[in-house]
């Protein structure tokens, strides 16, 4: 089965914060309810610059938000396992929320169900990128679809900020080759 | 996860009404195995239950953002806990419903013993699986078995709260009074260790989902011990009182639940390691 990834490079990103407009544009959400989000990473040794981190659902391997759903809403595409929320589902129980780790699971006041990223699936059917990682100008973001396991390892799991899930194994890495690579300080 | 505490009230109401309403349907179905009750003073208790069980379940659809979506909760009952909940707790009001037509159509019929103690079975295993829903990976507070077993507990005292209250013989008194102090000592005992865990837990401020609830988690679980001590002293008191008692007992302990939710978040993360950041630059400064 073929995988898509989200690989980010933090030493590349200032913080424009153009993948989460882009997301909400695409998905016509509201600004408040953003499936992308950019956090400011700590700072890292040898680097006084301020670094960030984009991340929206990370479309785990293992999705605990899947097993957790109540109402089969969350569902694992089988073509490329992008995990996808069906909102006419929904009930509204935010379980789903609770047993996310990576806090990516939005509640949607106006249609009272939760919202999360659906990697632009839409798109990517249409021969597309996702629309934050088109729209990411410095490159940080990018966009990896792989056939092979051992093509996973030609990235860094984790690094400062962020934390691999084991369980769940969410498809985000990160850049190993970093100008100022967080993940020294995390050895 | 939604910040707001108020989101978990219906949750604190729904998880304290409906294992009550099952410890009232157990303790009425081991009275009834024990032959301590007549149909009338069954039937009340019956009535009770499937009161508590109604409030419950208008409490709990309350937290949905959807309550009309509520039948398709059903379609993962074969990977999640809440299905399964749903599940068993549907089944448990089903054949109470079913018990208190038997029990005004035909109370001799030796049928209504065998629902009872279905209806009973089914109560226990749904208190049981209410814990379970929230034995999530990612939820540092409610892990294993312990935060668990609160809906259990919860069913079991007033399970045997009513049984006490049924029995006439002295010697199955003394006996089902020791499993209630038991059962009481054996809730305070998980809540020294929830208390605990939570005052390790709160060390890490930024992975608490409600940092501003910290003291009333800690007074709820703390509270717990002189309120169990007290209902130790009023066991002999009118039913009412004890019962009164066990119910804050249990309110509690849901608050203190709910409250103590804790878990690793990027935010989360990333504040602890710029807290760690902080603390080595700080040392070093210090060695320097």
């Amino acid at each position: 089965m073929k995988q898509h990834f989200f690989v980010f490079d933090p030493s590349l990103c200032f913080g424009c914060q153009g993948c989460v407009a882009a997301c909400i544009n695409v998905n016509h959400i509201k600004g408040d309810q953003q499936w992308r989000k950019v956090f400011k990473l700590p700072p890292h040794h040898g680097n006084h610059d301020t670094m960030y981190l984009s991340m929206a659902c990370n479309h785990c391997e293992n999705p605990p938000c899947v097993q957790a759903c109540p109402a089969n809403a969350m569902q694992v595409r089988q073509a490329d396992g992008i995990v996808i929320l069906d909102q006419d589902r929904c009930l509204g129980c935010r379980y789903c929320q609770m047993a996310c780790p990576f806090d990516a699971i939005v509640w949607m006041e106006d249609t009272k169900t939760v919202g999360k990223c659906n990697m632009c699936c839409e798109r990517l059917d249409k021969g597309q990128e996702p629309a934050c990682v088109e729209t990411c100008f410095s490159g940080a973001l990018q966009f990896v679809t792989l056939e092979t396991d051992e093509e996973k390892d030609d990235w860094l799991k984790e690094i400062i900020g962020f934390d691999h899930d084991k369980e769940a194994k969410p498809r985000l890495r990160f850049v190993k080759d970093l100008k100022n690579n967080p993940s020294e300080q995390k050895k | 996860m939604q910040e707001k505490f108020s989101h978990a009230i219906p949750l604190i109401l729904f998880t304290t009404l409906l294992p009550v309403a099952m410890g009232l349907e157990i303790g009425a179905a081991l009275a009834v195995c024990t032959g301590e009750i007549n149909t009338s003073t069954l039937r009340p208790i019956l009535y009770w239950s499937g009161g508590f069980s109604i409030l419950a379940a208008v409490l709990v659809s309350l937290h949905l953002g959807r309550p009309t979506k509520g039948p398709t909760s059903l379609r993962g009952v074969l990977h999640s806990c809440l299905s399964r909940e749903i599940v068993f707790g549907g089944c448990f009001a089903g054949l109470l419903f079913v018990s208190i037509v038997v029990a005004h159509t035909a109370p001799e019929n030796s049928l209504l013993t065998v629902l009872l103690v279905c209806t009973g079975i089914f109560g226990l295993a749904t208190s049981f699986v209410i814990g379970r829903v929230y034995d999530l990976a990612t939820q540092l507070s409610w892990r294993g078995l312990v935060p668990s077993l609160g809906s259990v507990l919860a069913s079991l005292l007033t399970a045997l709260l009513i049984l006490l209250m049924l029995n006439r013989d002295a010697e199955q008194i003394t006996s089902v009074r020791n499993y209630f102090y038991l059962v009481l000592i054996l809730d305070a005992f998980f809540s020294v260790m929830k208390l605990q865990n939570y005052l390790h837990l709160k060390r890490n401020s930024n992975i608490l989902t409600y940092p501003r609830y910290q003291t009333l988690v800690i007074l709820c679980l703390g509270g717990k011990l002189p309120l169990a001590a007290i209902v130790l002293f009023v066991m002999q008191k009118p039913f009412l009182i004890t019962f009164s008692l066990i119910g804050l007992l249990i309110v509690l302990d849901r608050i203190a639940f709910y409250a103590s939710a804790a878990r690793r978040t990027p935010r989360s993360n990333i504040a602890g390691a710029k807290d760690q950041r902080m603390q080595a630059a700080l040392n070093s400064k210090a060695n320097d």
